[in-house]
């Protein structure tokens, strides 16, 4: 599955891969003395505080906050994604070899390196079927889940070893896709979790009868670790949670949601942490952050103390700025998350759904969108147009030479005309209605009747400045063409409630256009291909998109083989830029401030954050 | 006093009921599905159910709120389903937060405003009077996030004398153990208050200097002084009692601004963010909360009232 990620929240701060331009990871240090020891500080986006440790996560608590800023510091998935700024697998820092597909890609293998736990166990074949056993009994609380999808598709798994383990298919999967967004989806988990009370001795991997191996075992296994998460203050000193395979361990978790992460002395990777100490900061709001930013050191270190960010962000109505951050000693990093941004037209609207329907409508609108307007505008020239649902940026080697053009630059004559030769008369700065209803190719289209107006409610988040103008910005465009646009801003909590899958007849169809005013961000189903979201049916297709085509062409990215793979998610990639099931919208990136002693970040394409690889200099 | 003090107490007790059933009622008008918000748009109908069912959305409304009343008799106030931590808990660990800085810059604009008000009076059109007056409509009419925020550009970043942010620790003795970061956001509260309390004091204070028994103090040949700490002072605080009282729920949401700029984590910016993320047990738990204060505060202010003021009787 992927995850959208809020604009505010988003971002931010690790998440990302380099730009083309100006791109960056921070510097290297080269020259400077490094140092051992030190205190990094990472600044948590507002009000957005590890709230669940176990790595089996619910909708409700599934958030990069707590996935890929807490979980994976302490509990390793399978596989490590983003490779040095690149949206690939990084197999040096994996615990799992590359997988080996056989048997018509039906049969995947994979071999373990040697990891260990802190209490002293290996990283073993059984924890990986421990997690399969636990996600196949207690589906519902997976966040990630997708009916069909993981571990659905995986019909028995087999320990071949302590290093192996094997897992036979129900059908043939495209062997980059399978490893990308499915084995994404694997945290092995200690056998010691493997209990449904406190009370008896911690279970070894010679334990007999496991919980986990019967369903009823595993929903029991679930509940208890379910309900040990909910003692945030408990978690440091839990004899659950302490047991991390992970670069870090957590030394303590305040209330307010201080995170501080000590080196994990057990750590087997090749990446060992060379701080002393790893601090997550909460803030109350991003000018919270940003006036510590400014008023604190910039410099950090082992001698260092009092107010500082080590690794922190600007937010976007700060941009400006940029030179006095950099004046002060920040490093700056433009970072921008593997994804692409859109928002919604609501297919099944009964009143505009017939217009929404139209190609040649659609196509129209998009021509209105002006994202490098936008970008130089209102997101302070941090962002890139999204052109294709299989991103260009970051650098990335799924994407085509088309990823980079925009079918539909912005042009209002280039709108207007498309509009007057499907049957509409425009009026410009009045209302555009249908002159010529009919389902010739020069008619206004099925559905649509004569005289109905170009009229939509768009709805999207408030508190938003980079949102707000740019849906202004549209409105104003659309004017143009006659087409009228009432905005609406809400919170984002009414945005999720409203924008859902609905029958043309339900009330709960009434809404037209929609902004989340976020990304689709490829985490963690890493491989661009369209079946969470533009397939028919799919739970993230929320806007009742249905093209039998499309739907052919995304079928073939997840079952293609290896060789026909990447014809695949081209001819994915190109039919959906050009039938826009979404209207595209630039994605925003991020500015991330580093102290100026500070160095070995690199952006992560998905999101992650590698602390373990910070180090100071003198 | 005690019959009427039973009466208002049982009047409260109605007053938060309806607080409770208009919140709650209002929640459940909104429309969409908040397990879609909660779980996000992509939860599967598995997850949506489990959740509706967890939460007990899947009754009625009415049954819903009946539960909501009996866990809140038993002094539970819910679960909140972002932060993964009871409403009790979150209060308990912000509430001491809010109590520190908004009743550190009450206090701090009482001893101030009081004497500066009186003051004012007593010297009525002159240069003091004038030169408070309209620093005390420049404040008043400041939004404080504005005048936290030039605290911080001037003290913080330019000068650098205190930090930008309030004091981080998570117990009220860690944050009074870092006083200079107490200085801001306890500046921020008493300016804003000192504006409006100075205001009410100056006004009483001249209409209490206007009174016989004043003149007749005059006449008596009583010093200037006494007359304003004996028969001024305690004539003219009765107004600002009142309006003290009416701030106590201040303690929970006045802080929401100085919470934002100044990073402290406070009752009244997790209800403004529980309202937004739809976080309805987080809402209505610190509505009860709000609620129950407003109307303790009341019921005490009047009661200051009775011993402030000897002609003041409650039957």
């Amino acid at each position: 599955m992927a995850v959208r990620s809020r604009l505010m929240s988003l971002a931010v701060v690790a998440a990302t891969a380099a730009l083309a331009a100006g791109c960056s990871t921070a510097s290297s240090g080269a020259g400077a003395k490094p140092v051992s020891g030190g205190t990094a500080y990472f600044a948590e986006q507002p009000l957005q505080p590890p709230t669940y440790i176990f790595p089996l996560i619910s909708g409700a608590n599934f958030s990069t906050e707590n996935t890929a800023y807490f979980q994976t510091l302490l509990y390793l998935p399978l596989y490590w994604y983003g490779d040095g700024g690149k949206p690939s697998v990084d197999y040096p820092l994996s615990i799992g070899n590359a997988p080996v597909y056989s048997h018509h890609d039906t049969v995947v293998t994979i071999t373990l390196k040697h990891y260990t736990w802190s209490d002293g166990e290996r990283v073993s074949a059984r924890d990986v079927g421990f997690w399969i056993n636990l996600l196949k009994a207690n589906k519902a609380d997976w966040a990630s889940y997708v009916p069909g999808g993981f571990p659905d598709n995986v019909t028995s798994w087999q320990a071949v070893s302590d290093s192996t383990i094997r897992l036979q298919l129900d059908a043939s999967y495209n062997p980059t896709w399978f490893t990308y967004n499915e084995l994404s989806q694997i945290t092995p988990l200690p056998i010691a979790w493997d209990r449904t009370s406190l009370a008896a001795a911690a279970p070894g991997p010679a334990t007999a009868h496991l919980p986990d191996t019967t369903s009823k075992g595993a929903v029991a296994v679930y509940d208890f670790l379910n309900a040990q998460a909910k003692d945030l203050s408990g978690y440091a000193s839990s004899p659950i949670w302490s047991v991390v395979d992970g670069p870090w361990r957590l030394a303590n978790l305040a209330s307010e949601g201080t995170a501080t992460f000590v080196p994990n002395a057990h750590y087997a990777g090749p990446d060992k942490a060379r701080l002393a100490r790893f601090v997550e900061l909460p803030f109350t709001s991003t000018t919270a952050e940003y006036s510590v930013l400014t008023a604190g050191s910039v410099r950090g270190g082992p001698e260092t103390s009092g107010q500082q960010i080590s690794v922190g962000y600007v937010p976007p109505t700060d941009l400006p700025q940029r030179p006095a951050l950099q004046s002060q000693g920040y490093q700056l990093v433009d970072d921008v998350t593997f994804g692409f941004d859109y928002f919604e037209p609501n297919f099944n609207n009964p009143k505009v759904g017939p217009i929404l329907r139209q190609l040649y409508f659609r196509q129209a609108f998009q021509h209105l969108v002006d994202q490098t307007g936008w970008i130089r505008a209102y997101y302070g020239g941090l962002g890139v147009p999204t052109y294709s649902p299989v991103p260009a940026s970051p650098a990335n080697p799924y994407a085509d030479t088309l990823a980079s053009v925009n079918p539909y630059p912005f042009s209002v004559p280039a709108a207007k005309n498309l509009l007057t030769s499907h049957g509409w008369k425009v009026v410009p700065n009045g209302l555009t209605t249908c002159a010529r209803p009919g389902t010739a190719p020069a008619d206004c289209g099925a559905g649509v009747a004569k005289g109905e107006g170009l009229q939509f409610t768009l709805m999207y988040p408030s508190g938003m400045p980079a949102t707000d103008g740019s849906m202004t910005d549209l409105q104003s465009d659309a004017r143009q063409a006659g087409i009228q646009i009432s905005l609406d801003q809400v919170t984002t909590a009414t945005i999720d409630q409203t924008i859902e899958p609905c029958q043309a007849s339900a009330p709960a169809c009434s809404w037209e256009l929609g902004n989340y005013g976020s990304s689709w961000v490829f985490e963690p189903d890493h491989y661009p291909s369209g079946e969470e979201i533009f397939q028919t049916g799919a739970l993230g297709n929320v806007n009742n998109y249905s093209d039998p085509a499309v739907d052919k062409l995304i079928i073939a990215t997840t079952r293609a083989s290896a060789g026909a793979a990447p014809a695949a998610l081209n001819a994915y990639a190109d039919a959906a830029r050009q039938q826009l099931p979404d209207f595209w919208q630039p994605s925003p990136a991020t500015l991330v401030t580093i102290q100026s002693n500070l160095h070995g970040f690199t952006p992560n394409a998905y999101g992650f954050i590698s602390p373990q690889e910070w180090y100071f200099t003198q | 006093m005690t019959r009427y003090v039973i009466r208002r107490m049982a009047q409260a007790v109605i007053v938060v009921l309806g607080v409770t059933v208009i919140t709650f009622g209002l929640q459940h008008l909104i429309p969409g599905n908040l397990a879609r918000a909660i779980l996000g748009p992509r939860a599967s109908r598995t997850a949506i159910a489990a959740f509706d069912q967890a939460q007990g959305l899947n009754h009625p409304v009415a049954v819903q709120y009946l539960d909501f009343l009996g866990r809140l008799v038993h002094g539970n106030l819910g679960y909140s389903y972002r932060l993964n931590q009871s409403v009790d808990s979150l209060i308990a660990h912000q509430l001491p937060n809010d109590v520190l800085l908004v009743g550190a810059g009450l206090v701090l604009a009482l001893v101030i405003a009081i004497p500066l008000g009186i003051a004012q009076a007593a010297r009525r059109g002159r240069v003091l009077d004038h030169t408070v007056t309209a620093a005390a409509f420049a404040l008043y009419s400041m939004p404080s996030y504005w005048l936290a925020l030039l605290l911080i550009a001037g003290l913080a970043i330019a000068v650098r004398a205190f930090p930008a942010e309030g004091p981080q620790a998570p117990s009220f003795g860690g944050m009074l153990a870092d006083p200079r970061a107490l200085v801001l956001p306890v500046l921020t509260l008493t300016l804003i208050n000192v504006a409006l309390f100075s205001r009410y004091m100056r006004a009483a204070a001249i209409d209490t200097l206007a009174q016989d028994y004043i003149r007749v103090a005059r006449a008596k040949g009583a010093p200037e002084r006494v007359i304003l700490a004996r028969h001024v002072l305690r004539n003219s605080v009765l107004s600002v009692t009142t309006l003290v009282g009416l701030a106590l729920p201040a303690v929970l949401t006045a802080g929401l601004v100085v919470e934002n700029v100044f990073n402290v984590p406070g009752v009244g910016l997790t209800y403004y963010t529980a309202a937004v993320n739809a976080d309805y047990p987080v809402e209505l738990g610190i509505t009860v909360l709000v609620g129950v204060v407003t109307a303790a505060g009341s019921l005490l202010a009047d009661i200051a009232y009775a011993a402030l003021d000897p002609r003041v009787r409650y039957d």
